[in-house]
């Protein structure tokens, strides 16, 4: 009973030593790094990063001309008492602010396909803006998009130039004519608005179709 | 008992089996709308719109003038366009019988003083400045003459003088010159020429 209580406190000490090198075995140090935080978020635009204007118009009471003074407008200007012979300063234009992603920039102009005779587009600047198809679009709005390298080709502000500061376009066209036929028929009115869509680097070259479809429901409507 | 017990264990499995099924139909399924998003979901921004309002100007003018029955005094016209406007006034003159109406014999222009800056050319008498919209000229055309009462020829008759005027557009000034052949300068009046 003796030598068996012996031997059991002798298993119980090696099992002991045992537990004791295992426990050494697993004590080895450790130590943890800081953690380090990857913290992601979505890019955007800033509010009115974007925007429209035209440059305030004056009439000449000497040529009945309609010219564009320095002030500038973002809601529109008023033509009254048009002239037959004469011109009317119109310069829809944009600006995207700076610090702005890389962006392609469209404009939409609506009534600009529905001028009665004798009022027409006098300059539309072909080399920088460019027409565009955008399905379900109405048959009153018209598109363009911006030819950033102003040779009639489509493309898009990067974002290195608009890190130094806000890019502005170049206007849509400068001014309106109307004939000395011009019979005083309604003109109604002339909406421009403006939109800009971020470029991605997955939409390759035939970029065309990803702007398009990139662009916000109440623009096309 | 095969039969039974296959069915046994189908039983408990098909439900676990179904869920693997579903979880990873949704999976694919999240993927597909984060794909699909990822594509229509590039950052936009709107500016707000510019609207601009056209008007095209009308012009119109109406003759003023006061009349007795003999005597036509304060001869003049107001611009009743919305843009300022040259005005010309072309006088006709010729018999009517007791009815007003238009009968022979001959008839002419009491001789009269035009008022200031109105310049006879051609037959017509323009005014040569422009003329502000809702406004007349700032001097009568006629200040008074007196018509013929009654004709003692064979004719017979009364006289009868209609004041026809009309108005331009004052700006550019080809308007005129393509509309009435003059060119219009503060008093006087010349043909017009394209040059």
């Amino acid at each position: 009973m003796n030598s068996k209580k012996k031997l059991i406190t002798l298993i119980t000490s090696v099992a002991l030593i045992v537990a004791i090198g295992v426990g050494a075995t697993l004590a080895y140090l450790t130590q943890k790094t800081d953690t380090v935080t990857n913290t992601f978020t979505i890019g955007s635009y800033e509010t009115q990063a974007l925007s429209l204007f035209e440059h305030k118009v004056v009439k000449n009471v000497d040529t009945g001309d309609y010219a564009k003074t320095t002030d500038t407008t973002t809601t529109g200007n008023t033509y009254t008492a048009i002239l037959p012979g004469t011109t009317l300063s119109k310069d829809p234009t944009m600006t995207l602010a700076k610090n702005s992603p890389s962006s392609f920039l469209v404009m939409k102009a609506t009534g600009l396909n529905q001028l009665p005779a004798g009022i027409s587009v006098a300059d539309l600047d072909s080399n920088h803006w460019t027409q565009i198809t955008v399905p379900g679009a109405s048959a009153n709005d018209t598109y363009y998009i911006y030819c950033p390298n102003g040779n009639g080709q489509a493309g898009y502000l990067t974002a290195t130039e608009l890190s130094s500061a806000a890019v502005t376009t170049a206007p849509l066209f400068t001014r309106l004519s109307v004939a000395s036929s011009f019979n005083g028929a309604n003109i109604g009115n002339l909406v421009f608005e403006g939109c800009a869509v971020q470029y991605g680097s997955d939409m390759g070259t035939n970029y065309m179709t990803s702007v398009v479809s990139a662009l916000p429901a109440d623009f096309i409507a | 008992m095969y039969h039974g017990n296959h069915e046994n264990k189908q039983m408990p499995s098909d439900p676990g089996h179904k869920k693997k099924i579903g979880t990873v139909f949704l999976a694919l399924l999240l993927i597909a709308a984060i794909a699909v998003t990822g594509t229509m979901a590039y950052l936009a921004i709107s500016a707000g719109a510019v609207e601009n309002t056209f008007k095209a100007a009308t012009v119109s003018c109406k003759v003023t003038e006061n009349f007795d029955g003999i005597t036509k005094s304060h001869v003049n016209v107001v611009n009743t366009s919305d843009t300022d406007a040259y005005i010309r006034v072309k006088l006709v003159t010729y018999r009517a019988n007791d009815k007003d109406q238009h009968i022979g014999g001959t008839a002419a222009i009491p001789s009269f003083t035009p008022g200031a800056n109105w310049v006879e050319h051609n037959g017509y008498y323009y005014y040569t400045l422009p003329v502000a919209p809702g406004e007349k000229p700032a001097s009568d055309l006629i200040n008074s003459i007196d018509l013929t009462a009654k004709y003692i020829d064979a004719d017979g008759g009364k006289q009868v003088i209609e004041v026809m005027a009309e108005a331009i557009q004052n700006a550019p000034a080809q308007a005129a010159g393509e509309a009435w052949g003059v060119t219009i300068s503060a008093g006087s009046v010349a043909n017009f020429s394209r040059t």
